[in-house]
């Protein structure tokens, strides 16, 4: 059996198994479009109301601003420098006040009255 | 009277083009939904609409009677497929008498719906491949590329459904010279 055989065997198969009853282009053309208009309307709708949302978060604040995250990063800094203190193991051996070691100079060198030009 | 300016969005697909492949599409699209013809239209609307909104473009690489089959392949394997499976599922247990009646009165069944049950007994892409080349009077070439495999692959495809078709179609010219 060649091909050309087979081919109008399966093509009247085919034809005898089901009905190919297309339906009028021009009725399934026009549906397309309309659906085709449909989803652009719906993307154009989607867009503006996003649009819309954005414009009033801006408005209403509720928007991210630069001055915002500035003063967030002045405020994490100032919070940590007052709040962070540090003190080295040795400072338990300073006295209380630890300014009057220096107030009273000690007397390191005294010298000697001069006798006849030079020093005792 | 036809508009004969091309598509916008397309501006090598022309509406008489289209018109003139449409019952051939449709064949197309009714065999990819499981011969549903709701669910055929639905997808050639949604073909058509892939078309006209230029997310399809056809550049003439192609014939516009391959690139259009592509289209209604790619939308079956990508949104229809399930849906048909389901719906003749549910035809199958809303309807068990149906099947019944199939598989049990096969006598009674003339020589082409034999011939035509050989053809849906063969696997997928050989079915495929049968259908665009005796059916829809396209290449091996193009039912491959429409299909989405290497034309070696089609041609591989072809031969065995047309093995596996000549040997069916001998089986049943025996049943009747014994008749």
């Amino acid at each position: 059996m060649n091909d050309k055989e087979i081919q109008e065997h399966v093509r009247d198969a085919l034809g005898a198994a089901h009905q190919e009853q297309a339906p009028p282009f021009d009725a399934v053309w026009l549906a397309a479009e309309q659906r085709h208009r449909r989803s652009r309307r719906r993307y154009a709708a989607v867009g503006g109301i996003a649009a819309s949302v954005a414009v009033l978060a801006v408005v209403a604040g509720l928007w991210p601003s630069q001055e915002t995250a500035l003063t967030d990063e002045y405020l994490i800094a100032d919070s940590l420098l007052n709040g962070t203190q540090w003190s080295a193991p040795s400072d338990a051996l300073l006295p209380q006040h630890q300014i009057d070691i220096y107030q009273d100079m000690p007397v390191l060198l005294e010298s000697t009255e001069l006798n006849e030009g030079s020093l005792l | 009277m036809r508009e004969h300016a091309a598509l916008d969005r397309n501006p090598q697909v022309s509406l008489e083009a289209l018109e003139a492949l449409h019952s051939q599409l449709y064949g197309w699209a009714l065999s990819r939904c499981g011969y549903d013809e709701a669910l055929a239209e639905d997808l050639m609307q949604q073909a058509y609409v892939e078309v006209l909104s230029g997310r399809a473009r056809f550049d003439n690489k192609s014939t516009l009677k391959t690139f259009v089959f592509g289209i209604v392949q790619n939308l079956a394997r990508s949104q229809f497929r399930q849906m048909a499976v389901r719906l003749r599922l549910i035809r199958i247990y809303t309807n068990p008498d149906e099947q019944q009646h199939d598989s049990t009165s096969e006598a009674d069944h003339s020589e082409q719906q034999l011939i035509w049950k050989a053809v849906e007994a063969l696997p997928q892409r050989q079915r495929d491949i049968t259908e665009l080349v005796f059916c829809r009077d396209l290449t091996i070439e193009e039912a491959s590329q429409i299909m989405g495999v290497t034309v070696g692959t089609g041609r591989v495809h072809y031969d065995r459904a047309k093995k596996a078709l000549a040997v069916a179609l001998a089986e049943l010219r025996q049943k009747e010279s014994k008749l």
